[in-house]
């Protein structure tokens, strides 16, 4: 079995003339639930979708379950399950002949699995694909892809469209999924809290790039966000690094900042602030700071 | 693979099931013939269903890219055990089943009518199996013509691009005959056609 | 399959494709080129006759009693002739009964019709029909008979004794006559008199280039669009009313069957037409030929191969001696062809020497039809902007195999034009060498011109996307000898990347290369401005690290 299951070296993709993915690099390790992000438009998409073999690259080479994603073979396709956004699934086939499809396809078929899953689901067989709620294509998509047994699992943005109760039972069976041994998942969304409660890995694009990619307690520990009081005006030449972004009203600077460790708070020592205060962040909260346009270093607002 | 087969008749029954209609008047017309002897109008149906049966195997490879383009069908089966060629070589032999519904019952026919005009000669045989083989490469290649101009959303392309190719296959025949030029000749056009709707569709964004 | 391997791929078969649709369509334009101007002939005159035509010993211009004399007349008819040329109609027509590629001589539908063909594998000629046949007893009754004929004899049923032939040419089937035979094989004459069950054999006869018989008794080829026919003098008769119009004292025509003594003419594959001594079954060389039509290059030849002319006839005349001998006396041949491209017939007749007595070329000329009829300029302007549309491989390659393919290819080729202007110049006999290359690059000359502005325009655009020097002077010298399928080709098939604008040199810049393919400078997107900073996990450890796919790859490479 392979120990990068994914693997990323390079990639860069234009779309109509417009750079989405600008020489991104990753590999996520065997075992790893690994949750990408993005605003819309930034290419998670697109990764995924080129990482699968349905999109050429540009530059640069992917590889799933060390082949590449341009040759893969049968037995690779086999053993990815994918959930993609939209829902790819024939709109004119009853639920019945699609599983039949699948089930023909298939390596392997868990029909145990899959029948729990529909029980769960109440998915109707008999019903055309175009007449399932978005919700309930979710779910068919998401049996589908999970009664192969995968080994790898690719979810781009599952829970869209699903209601607060089907995304939770959505959740819960990922989770549940998850918890067999060796099944790596790719896990794209745009819902922030459910990214936080199953990813241990965390991803996300800004500008074509892959700006944090690390563990989510790492990224926890090292992206900050400190309100620091000056005892007079908030100095101009802060040279600080890997600052995020920052604001500065009168003696009070609000900085985010990247990669914050002792080195960066003796730096921030030296300006004489009179007091640094620790302000908490949920991943949200990060992914919104990274995410934003940045602003001129530290810019001076007019003081009352 | 005998998954993808099924499943590319499955959807594309009507042109398997137009294709046995022609084929059961074809042979209806030469029964006539063997029984009243040749007529005319039992000859301008034969070459009328004949003719529309290549229109079929043109139609069948269009619809079978087409309404795969249409429907996103290939999105789908990309993801799952099975690769690009398999989809493609699946639709071959959908059009090569459908070849064998088309040529084999008139073959059959043609030959039973031949045998009770003119006893069994080596010539005939062979002027028979050479018509055979261009007729059947000759379905082949508009098959393959469908299954290029297919591959697009756009209507107009398909409705403009089809006839056109299938215009060449014809021509082909027509300039090249019977003989070994005209199997060498449509060989290459099938390899053509196969060739570059692989590429298209193998390189193109899902 | 690698990125390369695609790549040659998708250019072949874009290439073929493209040459095909382009070719076919140039092809049907072509034939109704020629479709039109044989159309304006049919308008004009499409017979040539030569009258009188000199061969009868008997026949004086200033006899009282002549009506009006013999004459010869080729019919022809070019529109007709181009359809069966196609291939699948030529096919149909060659392997059906009596076509030039039939062992079938003739094959009458019903039940108990006439049979009389070759059967290939038993080597033996096969005449099947009703005939009566008296029993011992005496009765006649009529029964289907079958009877098989070789080289040794003729029996009802097939048998090793009777020999086989090897590759027969016959003169075809009349009924209640004998039929000759020539086999190649064994290089021979056979007569076989199917009436009396005899087979006679000839003498073997000598190897030499000019014997090379390829067809016998009325040699023809391609009958739908060249008819010959022959009409006797007609005299003044004895009639009740003193001399009135009536038949000929002499029957120079048989309108009775033949008999043994009738001509059997011999067409070698050189042109030259042979007779078959009927004692004797030797050839007595050299009585007429294939008569050479004026092309609109080429002058008046002596003499042409049956590969050389779109379609040819021959007949032979004989007086029929009514005194002790009761024999047909052989007195020359007429004989008829028409040009490559259809614009010339050329009739003469031959004295039994082989001397060309009289003969006769079609009006109007090919420089008429070419040049002066209502309309030919502009069919022919419109025919070498057609021609020079080709790649200029293709003209070049006309050219030089201008001599060596059969007129049926000009309708049966999408590659060879051998009926182009260029061919036509290459074809010209009279020319030296150097002038025919000449003459042939000159009508050449707008491909040419052609394939060099497309090969400029293929080069400048290869610097533009950063093909590699190879790929650009193959592509170039592509364009340049297969002119505009080529260029098409490289449009259709070159890299379909997005070009930006590089930060340095300011030139479009291929977004697949890491370095910029004109300036050299390394990637760089500048308007996409990401931060500067990154969170990245901490790297693994040496001895952890597993090799990524590429890596691997790379080392089993």
């Amino acid at each position: 079995m392979n120990d990068k299951p994914i693997v990323i070296e390079d990639l860069v993709k234009f779309y109509d003339g417009r750079c989405v993915l600008d020489g991104l690099s990753l590999e996520v390790p065997r075992g790893c639930i690994y949750g990408l992000l993005g605003r819309n438009g930034s290419g998670k998409t697109t990764m995924i979708r080129i990482l699968l073999g349905l999109e050429p690259p540009t530059r640069g080479r992917t590889f799933v379950l060390g082949e590449d994603s341009m040759r893969l073979s049968a037995n690779a396709h086999g053993r990815v399950g994918y959930v993609a956004e939209g829902h790819h699934l024939i709109q004119s086939y009853k639920v019945r002949r699609l599983v039949d499809l699948c089930r023909g396809l298939s390596l392997q078929w868990n029909d145990e699995f899959f029948g729990q899953l529909m029980e769960i689901f109440r998915l109707p067989l008999d019903r055309k694909v175009k007449d399932l709620s978005t919700g309930m294509r979710a779910q068919l998509n998401l049996a589908l892809a999970m009664a192969i047994d995968p080994e790898l699992v690719i979810l781009d943005d599952p829970t869209l469209g699903l209601d607060t109760v089907a995304r939770r039972q959505f959740l819960e069976l990922a989770i549940d999924v998850i918890q067999r041994q060796g099944r790596t998942i790719l896990f794209s969304s745009h819902i922030l809290a459910d990214v936080e409660r199953i990813a241990d890995r965390i991803g996300v694009l800004v500008a074509g790039k892959l700006v944090v990619d690390c563990s989510l307690d790492e990224l926890k520990s090292r992206v900050k966000k400190l309100r620091v009081i000056f005892p007079e005006r908030t100095p101009q030449d802060l040279y600080l690094t890997d600052i995020i972004n920052g604001r500065a009203q009168g003696r009070e600077m609000v900085l985010t900042v990247a990669n914050w460790n002792p080195q960066k708070r003796a730096i921030l020592e030296t300006f004489g602030p009179e007091s640094c205060t620790e302000m908490p962040m949920t991943l949200e909260d990060i992914f919104i700071e990274c995410t934003r346009p940045a602003s001129a270093v530290v810019p001076q607002e007019s003081e009352v | 693979m005998l998954t993808l087969i099924v499943r590319e008749i499955r959807d594309n029954h009507v042109y398997f099931v137009l294709s046995c209609i022609l084929s059961a008047v074809i042979v209806a017309a030469m029964i006539i013939m063997m029984v009243y002897g040749v007529n005319e109008e039992a000859m301008i149906a034969v070459y009328l269903c004949g003719g529309l049966q290549f229109t079929v195997l043109g139609v069948l490879g269009t619809a079978q890219m087409f309404g795969d383009r249409a429907n996103r069908i290939s999105t789908l089966l990309s993801t799952q055990a099975v690769t690009r060629n398999h989809i493609l070589i699946a639709r071959i032999l959908a059009g090569v089943v459908t070849l064998l519904i088309a040529l084999v019952p008139g073959l059959v026919g043609c030959v039973l009518l031949l045998r009770l005009r003119f006893p069994p000669l080596d010539f005939y045989s062979r002027m028979i199996g050479d018509v055979s083989i261009v007729l059947a490469l000759a379905g082949l290649a508009c098959h393959g013509a469908g299954l290029l101009i297919g591959w697009t959303n756009s209507r107009a392309r398909v409705i403009a691009g089809l006839p056109c190719l299938l215009l060449v296959v014809a021509s082909l025949v027509v300039i090249k005959g019977f003989g070994l030029s005209a199997v060498v000749v449509l060989a290459l056009a099938i390899g053509v056609f196969w060739g570059r709707t692989w590429h298209t569709f193998t390189s193109a964004s899902m | 399959m690698n990125a390369r391997n695609r790549y040659f791929i998708n250019i072949l078969s874009t290439g073929i494709l493209v040459t095909f649709l382009m070719l076919t369509g140039l092809f049907w334009a072509r034939w109704h080129l020629h479709l039109i101007r044989a159309a304006a002939l049919q308008e004009t005159t499409v017979k040539v006759q030569i009258r009188p035509t000199g061969l009868y010993p008997f026949e004086t211009a200033d006899d009282p009693n002549l009506v009006s004399p013999s004459s010869a007349t080729a019919e022809f008819s070019a529109l007709i002739g181009l359809f069966p040329k196609l291939g699948a109609p030529h096919y149909i027509l060659s392997h059906l009964s009596s076509g030039p590629d039939s062992n079938v001589y003739l094959w009458e539908a019903k039940e108990e019709g006439v049979r009389f063909y070759f059967n290939a594998s038993r080597g033996l000629m096969v005449y099947g029909r009703m005939s009566d046949v008296r029993d011992p007893n005496g009765t006649t009754h009529r029964r289907y008979v079958t009877q098989w004929a070789g080289p040794e004899g003729i029996a009802e049923t097939p048998d090793e004794n009777l020999g086989r032939f090897e590759s027969p040419i016959s003169d075809g089937f009349y009924e209640n006559n004998p039929q000759t035979v020539y086999d190649e094989g064994q290089r021979r004459f056979f007569v076989i008199r199917w009436r009396d069950g005899l087979v006679r054999k000839g003498p073997d006869i000598p190897q030499g280039e000019e014997f090379d018989p390829i067809q016998l008794g009325l040699p023809s080829k391609d009958f739908l669009s060249l008819r010959l026919t022959q009409a006797d003098a007609v005299y003044k008769q004895p009639g009740e009313d003193g001399l009135v119009p009536g038949r000929a004292i002499h029957a120079l025509y048989p309108q009775s069957p033949r008999m043994d003594s009738w001509p059997t003419l011999v067409l070698n594959a050189s042109g030259r037409i042979d007779l078959l001594n009927p004692d004797t079954l030797t050839l007595i060389p050299h009585v007429g030929c294939i008569p050479a039509p004026r092309t609109l290059f080429q002058s008046v030849a002596e003499r042409a191969g049956p590969r050389d002319v779109t379609a040819y006839s021959v007949h032979p005349l004989a007086v029929y001696q009514r005194d002790a001998d009761k024999k047909w006396a052989y007195i020359g041949c007429i004989a008829a062809a028409a040009s490559r491209d259809l614009t010339s017939v050329q009739l003469t007749a031959f004295d039994p020497d082989g001397n060309p007595v009289a003969g006769q070329a079609m009006r109007p000329s090919p420089d008429d039809i070419y040049l002066s009829l209502p309309g030919a300029s502009l069919v022919t302007v419109v025919q070498f902007l057609l021609e020079n549309l080709h790649p200029t491989a293709c003209l070049a390659l006309s050219s030089l195999t201008a001599s060596d393919v059969p007129p049926e290819s000009a309708y049966q080729s999408l590659v060879l034009l051998p009926n182009s202007f260029a061919a036509m110049a290459a074809r010209d006999a009279e020319l030296s060498r150097v002038n025919r290359l000449a003459y042939s690059l000159l009508f050449m000359a707008p491909a040419i011109g052609l394939g060099v502005f497309l090969a400029w325009r293929v080069s400048r655009d290869a610097v533009r996307m950063g093909l590699s020097k190879q790929e650009k002077t193959l592509w170039t010298l592509g364009a340049f000898a297969l002119g505009l399928p080529a260029y098409i080709t490289y449009r259709l098939t070159r890299p379909t990347v997005a070009l930006v604008t590089c930060g340095n040199c300011g030139q479009g810049r291929r977004a697949d290369f890491e370095k910029c393919q004109r300036c050299g400078a390394p990637w760089s997107v500048p308007e996409l401005m990401p931060p500067a900073w990154r969170v990245l996990g901490e790297p693994e450890s040496a001895e952890d690290a597993s090799p990524s796919p590429a890596q691997e790859m790379n080392q089993s490479a």
